[in-house]
């Protein structure tokens, strides 16, 4: 009765598994509906019948879906420099901009403003990565009152199911230099089931590995003249490594490829782009020929790599868009959740140790009532005849 | 064993050394109105008929010659002398009730196992105590009397045989005692016999270490030699007390075999079906499908770190962590999202109750709906 | 171990859904659809209504415990009052204005959620009131904690296969944690909660951490003293699973002798490092190498040689020698040489005599429910309560310049 779990299974555990992963369909569909029950919410907070909001039924000076959409890419951007100006380390950027990306799957902008949102979502990263800054030190850094960051992060908490760990690709593309750069060695790492000739042949291989093209985001071109030896071979894999890291750092950031594929799927994407024939020699150490999963991982890192490519910086809002945006959105966001921090306090108030003070209040009350009605009797029935 | 306290007014009571029964000046035979007093040696006989007691002096008298009627006044009951005894108990009452208890047992003497069911025997208690109950209150004891024949005529050879049982596992009981009081006794003296060797071969050992070195033997050797030769020693007895042993042993499972079997427990035990050897990981086994940990990786990061000695000498290992950056590496590359949320949300539709579903496939589901 | 069912919700009724029709109620009233509760507002967003739906999934039972960090509830679902849970509610103190929600509550949050283990605590669910008060939906373990039944020498019995039984489902659990790169810095018999039926379970993982990369300072100031390895004393920022298994080395040593092994009083960190010393050997580079280069590191006046194995074996007879070896092995002061979890499994301590015992056999009654609702409600770090009656008892201290 051996259970045997391999790399795969211990991903199936994780949370992001189980909570954040979604089709491509499933995805657009949760998006709609969020943006619809804001809407829904719209109307009643500016109802149709008084607000300029509307015309003919339809919102038409609310924020589309589409807008919500980019205005939240450009709040992701906004972590990852805000995150960067800290020098927090790469963990907390990428946590960070997960958790906004999540919670705008169940929350809208026009309910939610990111402006409001994003500095908590970076707190609480910090805070779960193990990286620590005292809220009044933050909060003098990023110019906002200590409450005002506070406020939201019990509806991020709520939004983000409670659940808070973030797979990441990072350390995973450490261990893919590490192999690369063994293998380079003459020193393999071999797999079962994986015909590969042997550490020599490997290393021979990679060093007549046909050159990156000329798309391909690594820095590293082949010696215009020269045999090809090892340590070429090594700064070929460091700068396709640097290639891909930093197509992790925005692309993979600023994309919906953490909710559509795994940490392990990106990464090799992110080399693919790199370097792809380095990338291809890889795999093929990786994967038996003759394995039904070959086929399906091959086109499953292409498709990643595709999203990846197809993002481009000029896609990010600029300064001046994103202030057009935000002022529509303040023509038409939720005015209920403007005073966060106020709702907050009177949350907590009414809150622990509200059930024992409600208890007091009760009791309180019931004493008070009671001495009032012996005080009456005390001093006999009252004088005007009744009782 | 005294049930109710001493006698009324005894001023001066002494404990009888032969019989323990705590014994008064005031004492007096209800026959012949003899005292202790008078009579230091007095001793009292009941006869179980009808627990009237008397000295023995008067039994003697009147029972010798043969069956007589018991002198006490208002009784007249036919006694016979060789049913006198000495009362166990004081309360004469107790005496009686354990002397009907005896004999309802002697007959009624079924055991547990004889029973198919705990409920059965209990009823079977139940019922003989309600036996005993009437005849030591005297109640219905006609109808009880004819129970008892009636029980005793059918089932006398059961009896017998339960009376046999018991007799023999009380002899072998105390047969078995007897042995392991032996076997105790034999290892002692096995054990003091040995201590005895032992010393007397290192007195040896030394006079002859003596001798060699006083006739002008190397020091070393001799001493080598004389270590040798204990250790020789020791390891040939080592040898023959385990030898002794396992006869032992051999002898012990021979003698189960011939039926004078040692009583630890009186069923016999079933050998439990071999258990699966234990495994630690508890059936869970973690393994590297898409690669091979190295002993080392040249990558300059693990390099530098396992030469950082503040890092190693706290424990921090290198090796462990490219491990799992590797796992990371790996870690999801054969699942696929697409499919196997898209799986799990047709489910959730096909199937109301399955609590598979979670997050937001419930907005797919309600959208569906 | 597919799926763990935290958080599993099932899928909402279509009946419950929120109608978007064209005209709902105004905010302040609820709509008559008659499936809205009050709680929420009129249109609540789908975290919100998920939120909802756990919470009314548990009806809240007595208090079991009330710490200064959180309250424990007794509670069951209400699908089925037989499924009993246990609901932490963490309070919400004084420290919230400095950080929010606490990095204990965090990291127990994040940490539960991606373990799933027969000896791991499970968190089934995390829901919030509308007091915005955070509650844990934890396994409910009646049987209260392993630290009782040490301590109640009156009354409980234990043998060495028991001990071989327990000791096997820590290292379990420990193992496992350490495969999915967490520490859990925080292992002592007042942790190891006991289930109904006879199972350790490993809990509170408020002071737990990934393990970091190489050149990522880590606290040293972490670990309930008594169960601190040496390498902590002696300020190392760089550790891995070995502290977790030195820690698991002195549950190991209490449970045999039944009472703790480094027991300093009082518990300052030198009397802490003496004790070491004594017990298992000064610490220095013969036994060592490169302890003299930690930032902690003190050089001893009085050098005690590491223990031979007799005196070991003297003192902890009851395991026998297989046994005592093993404790050795995880008792060892480099933690290099120390073994790790994997390493402690494979020991053939746990394949030699005696077997450990069933779970049915393993004795019961370390202080039951209450015990357990103490339990969750302490914080990581402390000794046990009623131990020592100091104020200052709290080992733990949040280090900001170290980083973690």
């Amino acid at each position: 009765m051996t259970q045997h779990l391999n790399e795969d299974d211990l991903y199936r555990t994780s949370s992001q598994y189980r909570l954040w992963s979604f089709s491509p369909e499933s995805l657009a569909t949760l998006r709609r509906k969020t943006h619809e029950l804001a809407i829904t919410r719209a109307s009643q907070y500016a109802p149709k019948s008084k607000s300029s909001l509307w015309q003919d039924g339809t919102a038409v000076d609310c924020l589309n879906a589409e807008e919500c959409l980019r205005l939240v890419q450009r709040y992701l951007d906004q972590v990852r420099t805000t995150s960067d100006h800290f020098k927090w380390p790469v963990p907390v950027k990428a946590t960070a901009a997960q958790y906004l990306a999540r919670f705008y799957l169940s929350n809208s902008p026009l309910t939610y403003p990111p402006k409001e949102i994003y500095k908590t979502v970076l707190f609480l990263a910090c805070k779960t990565e193990a990286t620590h800054m005292t809220l009044s030190e933050y909060a003098r850094r990023i110019s906002t009152p200590a409450d005002e960051v506070l406020a939201p992060e019990y509806k991020v908490m709520q939004a983000l199911r409670f659940t808070l760990d973030v797979r990441q690709p990072y350390r995973g593309l450490k261990g893919v230099l590490m192999e690369l750069l063994n293998l380079a060695e003459g020193r393999v790492g071999e797999v079962e089931c994986v015909e590969t000739g042997g550490a020599k042949a490997l290393q021979a291989e990679m060093l007549a590995l046909e050159v990156p093209a000329r798309t391909a985001q690594t820095m590293w071109s082949a010696k215009a003249a020269g045999k090809i030896e090892s340590k070429d071979v090594m700064d070929r894999i460091n700068a396709a490594y640097s290639a891909a890291r930093t197509i992790l750092d925005g692309p993979a950031l600023l994309t919906d490829a953490y909710f559509l594929f795994t940490p392990s799927q990106i990464l090799l994407a992110a080399l693919h782009l790199a370097d792809e024939p380095l990338t291809s020699f890889y795999l093929r150490t990786k994967l038996p020929l003759d394995s039904d999963l070959r086929p399906k991982i091959l086109t499953t890192i292409a498709a990643c790599a595709e999203l990846l490519a197809s993002f481009s910086g000029s896609h990010i809002l600029s300064k001046d868009e994103r202030a057009a945006l935000e002022q529509k959105l303040e023509g038409c966001r939720d005015p209920s959740t403007r005073d966060l921090v106020g709702s907050h306090a009177v949350a907590k108030r009414g809150g622990d140790g509200g059930e024992e003070a409600e208890e007091k209040a009760r009791k309180k009350k019931a004493a008070r009532e009671k001495h009032l009605k012996e005080g009456d009797d005390l001093f006999g029935p009252s004088l005007n005849g009744k009782g | 064993m005294s049930r109710i306290a001493a006698p009324k007014a005894a001023p001066v009571s002494k404990r009888d050394p032969r019989t323990g029964v705590v014994q008064s000046q005031d004492d007096v035979c209800p026959v012949c109105k003899s005292a202790r007093y008078m009579n230091p040696s007095l001793r009292f006989l009941v006869n179980p008929e009808c627990y009237h007691k008397m000295c023995e002096s008067c039994v003697d008298r009147i029972f010798s010659h043969g069956p007589a009627a018991c002198p006490i006044k208002g009784c007249g009951r036919t006694l016979r002398k060789h049913r006198f005894r000495e009362q166990t108990f004081e309360d004469i009452k107790v005496e009686r009730e354990v002397d009907i208890r005896k004999k309802v047992g002697a007959t009624f003497n079924r055991r547990e196992e004889d029973f198919e069911t705990l409920l059965a025997f209990n009823d079977y208690l139940n019922d003989v105590e309600d036996i005993t109950f009437n005849l030591i209150n005297g109640i219905d004891l006609e109808e009880t009397n004819k129970k008892f024949e009636a029980y005793t005529r059918a089932h006398g050879k059961e009896i017998e045989e339960n009376a046999q049982m018991a007799v023999q596992e009380r002899q072998s009981f105390s047969a078995a005692q007897k042995l392991e009081r032996q076997q105790a006794r034999e290892r002692r003296e096995a054990a003091r016999r040995e201590e005895e060797e032992e010393k007397r071969e290192v007195e040896e050992n030394r006079r002859d270490v003596l001798n060699r070195l006083a006739s002008g033997a190397d020091a070393e050797t001799v001493a080598k030699e004389g270590q040798r030769v204990q250790l020789k020693k020791r390891m040939d007895r080592q040898a023959a007390t385990e030898r002794q042993r396992q006869l032992q042993a051999a002898e012990d499972t021979q003698s189960e075999r011939n039926g004078r079997f040692i009583i630890k427990g009186l069923r016999t035990k079933q050998k439990p079906e071999p258990e699966a050897p234990v495994d630690p990981f508890g059936g869970l086994r973690l393994v590297d499908s898409y690669f091979t940990l190295q002993d080392d990786y040249i990558w300059e990061g693990i390099q530098e770190a396992s030469k950082d000695i503040k890092q190693t000498a706290g424990g921090y290992d290198v090796r462990d962590y490219a491990h799992r950056s590797l796992v990371a590496a790996f870690s999801g590359l054969g699942v696929f999202v697409a499919d196997e949320m898209t799986q799990r949300g047709q489910l959730a539709q096909n199937d109301c109750a399955v609590s598979e579903s979670v997050g937001f496939k419930d907005a797919e589901m309600i959208s569906a709906s | 171990m597919a799926t763990s069912p935290a958080l599993d919700v099932p899928p909402e009724p279509p009946s419950k859904r929120r109608k978007t029709s064209q005209d709902p109620p105004s905010r302040n009233e609820s709509p008559d659809i008659g499936t809205v509760p009050s709680s929420l507002p009129a249109v609540a967003d789908l975290a919100e209504q998920l939120d909802d739906l756990e919470r009314k999934k548990y009806v809240k039972g007595q208090k079991l415990g009330s710490g200064q960090y959180a309250d424990v509830f007794s509670a069951h679902l209400v699908s089925d009052p037989s499924k009993l849970v246990a609901i932490k509610k963490i309070k919400v103190g004084p420290e919230v204005k400095e950080f929010g929600i606490s990095y204990d509550s965090l990291r127990e949050i994040r940490f539960l959620q991606e373990l799933d283990h027969p000896n791991i605590i499970k968190l089934h669910a995390v829901f919030s009131t509308k007091n915005q008060n955070l509650n844990l939906v934890l396994e409910h373990l009646p049987q209260g904690d392993l630290l009782k039944l040490i301590q109640d020498t009156a009354s409980i019995t234990y043998t060495a296969a028991d001990i071989k039984a327990w000791m096997l489902m820590l290292m379990r659990a420990t193992h496992f944690c350490h495969a999915h790169g967490i520490l859990h810095r925080d292992i002592k018999p007042n942790n190891l909660l006991l289930a109904a039926d006879g199972s350790v379970k490993l809990a509170d993982f408020g002071l737990a951490r990934a393990m970091a990369d190489p050149f990522q300072h880590m606290t040293y100031n972490t670990i309930t003293i008594w169960y601190r390895p040496p390498e902590l004393f002696f300020q190392a920022q760089h550790y891995g699973g070995a502290v977790d298994v030195w820690s698991c080395g002195c549950v190991f040593a209490e449970l045999i002798s039944r009472e703790v092994l480094f027991r300093a009083w009082p518990e300052t960190e030198i009397n802490m490092v003496k004790l070491i010393c004594e017990k298992v050997g000064t610490p220095m580079e013969e036994n060592w190498p490169g302890v003299s280069k930690l930032r902690g590191y003190v050089t001893p006046t009085d050098i005690v040689p590491l223990k031979p194995k007799e005196q070991w074996f003297a003192a902890f007879r009851a395991v026998g020698e297989v046994g005592v070896d093993l404790l050795i092995k995880m008792l060892t002061l480099d933690p290099r040489e120390r073994l790790t979890a994997e390493g402690v499994l494979r020991h053939e301590y746990w394949t030699s005599d005696p077997r450990p015992s069933k779970l049915r056999d393993l004795p019961r009654k370390g202080g039951g429910e209450k015990a357990m609702g103490q339990d969750l409600t302490q914080r990581g770090g402390e000794l046990p309560r009623g131990d020592t009656g100091r104020a200052d008892r709290v080992a733990r201290k949040i280090d900001f310049g170290a980083g973690r």
